[in-house]
């Protein structure tokens, strides 16, 4: 089939970076784009944007929700002064709670949390709001893979690998950057033929030691994570814990060369 | 409820309301460049919200539906803040000086982002940022703003060539005083 077109309009430019070409069209602008070097410096300038738009906001997406709202939301409907007066007493009960639950922590749990927990806290928190995300799910795709683990690497400040996983049936989305706390991390995710998503989530906090697989779950979500040499790893996905721990097996093989216990 | 909800009571759609409320910080983030400003328009949509559950609208995603209030919001502050001729701080990060922060090429890139999607109109703006960050279609942008597909698509083609050309300028100017 031929898509060639004899032209191709400024609105169908932006319906194709947009997603809202069907198959046809797409075949058709693709075509058009690779004898117009002006429309295809355009059309590269506007995915831009829409990437630095990311960039620049997303990370409100894993901000803590400031209380004054979650508490909007959660507070009876009254009048506007017994309103106040009840978000100052929440406000309080907020406070003793959480020091009380700081103390408790400080007591009892925080010997007994494993190296690396939080990292996987963050990579299930970000795995929670980007795996739904049907339209924009990673900032760089697969296509532009070479370019998306450089990029990575270069910001992580050590070489690493988006593994080939196509052998447990996944196949690389792409991959974005992220804060984590304080330190850049990256999430590379895959993709099965059944449109199940994990993502491999990477910080080089370069732990003291190293570690065996570890799970950590919240709801239908499971985490495994490690501390290699120089990164702690997170892999996270709603599968089954076996699969998901088979494709943590795969993973760790193809960045060591060696079986994981 | 109509009888088409997919939230089986009002606490469900209370629940559903607080799991969005991040993409509205996002959303507001956006239009206000403030982050006050930004999170109040998004604690006066959850309010307004929840005084209206039964006129949630279900040819809307939720989402949508509150992206609309809080949209909506934001409109009728512009037009308050326009008569008091009030001027509107925007994120210091646009405001920084190149020169004297001498970031990184990125981290510039994305300053004039800042800068240049504050130069937009609201009306630009917003259609940008539904489109291009919350990843809205042509269709659902529309029925959040409340106008028609050609304008949406007419806004979002000016908004994008505003912030090329802002942008372009930008970091001509930055080349020139780093010379």
């Amino acid at each position: 089939m031929s898509a060639r077109r004899d032209s191709v309009d400024e609105a169908m430019l932006h319906a194709y970076v947009d997603g809202e070409l069907d198959n046809r069209g797409r075949l058709e602008v693709e075509e058009w784009l690779s004898g117009h070097p002006d429309d295809r410096l355009r059309v590269s300038e506007w995915v831009a944007q829409r990437q630095k738009l990311h960039e620049l906001f997303d990370t409100v997406l894993t901000e803590p929700v400031p209380d004054v709202i979650a508490n909007v939301a959660t507070r009876k409907r009254a009048g506007c002064l017994s309103r106040r007066i009840a978000a100052i007493a929440a406000a309080i009960a907020l406070f003793v709670a959480g020091a009380v639950c700081g103390w408790l922590l400080g007591h009892f749990q925080f010997g007994t949390r494993a190296p690396g927990q939080v990292v996987a806290e963050r990579a299930l928190n970000a795995y929670s709001i980007y795996a739904p995300e049907v339209r924009h799910p990673v900032e760089v795709e697969a296509a532009q893979k070479a370019h998306l683990v450089a990029w990575l690497s270069k910001r992580l400040g050590t070489p690493i690998k988006a593994p080939d996983l196509t052998a447990t049936g996944f196949k690389l989305v792409g991959g974005r950057l992220l804060p984590d706390d304080t330190n850049p991390a990256a999430q590379f995710m895959y993709q099965n033929d059944a449109g199940r998503r994990i993502t491999i989530y990477v910080v080089a906090n370069k732990p003291t030691r190293e570690t065996a697989f570890q799970i950590y779950n919240k709801g239908p979500i499971n985490s495994f994570f490690w501390l290699a040499s120089d990164c702690t790893y997170a892999v996270t996905g709603t599968i089954d814990q076996q699969s998901l721990l088979a494709v943590a097996r795969a993973i760790y093989h193809q960045l060591t060369g060696r079986e994981h216990s | 409820m109509a009888p088409m909800s997919p939230y089986s009571g009002k606490p469900d759609l209370i629940r559903a309301i607080i799991g969005e409320i991040p993409y509205l910080r996002r959303f507001a983030r956006g239009l206000a460049g403030d982050r006050a400003l930004a999170d109040d328009l998004v604690q006066d949509t959850i309010e307004r919200a929840l005084t209206r559950l039964h006129l949630f609208d279900q040819n809307l995603s939720l989402r949508n539906w509150l992206f609309r209030i809080l949209r909506n919001l934001s409109v009728s502050h512009y037009r308050t803040v326009r008569r008091r001729g009030e001027h509107i701080e925007f994120d210091e990060l646009a405001m920084t000086d190149p020169l004297e922060l001498q970031p990184q090429e990125a981290q510039s890139q994305l300053n004039d982002l800042s800068a240049g999607l504050n130069q937009l109109s609201h009306e630009q703006r917003e259609v940008l940022l539904l489109v291009a960050l919350e990843g809205l279609s042509y269709r659902e942008a529309a029925e959040v703003l409340s106008l028609p597909i050609g304008t949406v698509m007419s806004r979002l083609g000016r908004a994008r060539a505003h912030l090329r050309e802002f942008m372009g300028e930008a970091t001509n100017e930055r080349i020139r005083r780093i010379k």
